[in-house]
């Protein structure tokens, strides 16, 4: 090294000065798009276990409340139960969707239940649809507050 | 008209159901008999084509249901071309998995 001359170290200080400069200035846009990606997956991840968990809530609550119908009800119950709390549990349901869609799809599930009894379909086959129902609604839900419904009436 | 929603299997057994009479109105319960969806199933499907633009929905008229002495029911049909742009979308589906299909064709041996 002794025998280079000063304008060379100041060339080599120069070059490492510059490499520093780009490492840093390649870490830094590296590091914020990391720290963005981990922040903005650890958001999706408690979203998607939020829906999880409601859908998991609403569906545990109408099982207890048809079990709780049916106690209520006095033994014969799967059938009153469902008769009686199937409107009641299509109304939960339908209290998890936004403003008027709200009572739009209470009205559209209540006739295809009363439709499904008309056809004769066993008690099973409307609790079926009960659950279906209930099961399904966070995710609607969820879809209709983020994209709004357009309707014709 | 936004973007098309993902066509899944269920949704394209609903635009195909819906195809099947695009001037005819169907109501839920009568197209999850046809493609065998669920009611569960069936209505985020209608929902979500209906923000894309694709399909329309209104109640039925209030003459009709009375005189049956039930509840009204909602009716579901294409919006102004929707069942174009639902024949474009289906055809495209059947080229994809035309061509994969040929793609992965299994080769014996190994």
């Amino acid at each position: 090294m002794s025998g280079h001359s000063r304008g060379t170290r100041v060339r080599h200080a120069l070059g490492v000065a510059g490499m520093i400069i780009d490492a840093v200035g390649n870490a830094v846009p590296t590091f914020v798009l990391t720290c963005l990606a981990v922040v903005f997956g650890y958001g999706m991840t408690l979203v998607l276990a939020a829906m999880g968990g409601m859908a998991l809530a609403v569906a545990a609550a109408s099982v207890v409340a048809i079990v709780l119908l049916k106690i209520t009800n006095g033994g014969a119950a799967p059938r009153a139960a469902v008769r009686r709390g199937g409107p009641g549990l299509l109304n939960l349901a339908a209290g998890l969707l936004p403003g008027t869609a709200g009572v739009r799809y209470r009205e559209e599930w209540l006739g295809e239940l009363y439709d499904l009894r008309a056809d004769g379909a066993p008690w099973r086959s409307r609790a079926h649809y009960v659950l279906g129902v209930l099961c399904a609604a966070p995710r609607l839900a969820i879809s209709m507050r983020l994209h709004p419904t357009r309707a014709v009436d | 008209m936004s973007d098309m929603p993902r066509l899944t299997p269920q949704t394209i057994a609903v635009l195909r159901a819906l195809l099947a009479t695009p001037a005819t109105p169907r109501w839920g319960r009568d197209l999850g008999r046809e493609t065998g969806l669920k009611s569960g199933s069936l209505h985020p499907i209608l929902a979500r084509l209906e923000q894309a633009g694709l399909i329309e929905s209104h109640w039925e008229d209030p003459a009709a249901h009375e005189d049956a002495g039930r509840p009204r029911r909602r009716y579901y049909r294409f919006a102004p071309g929707g069942a174009q742009t639902a024949h474009l979308a289906l055809a495209d589906v059947t080229l994809v998995s035309s061509a994969a299909s040929i793609r992965l064709h299994p080769q014996p041996g190994y």
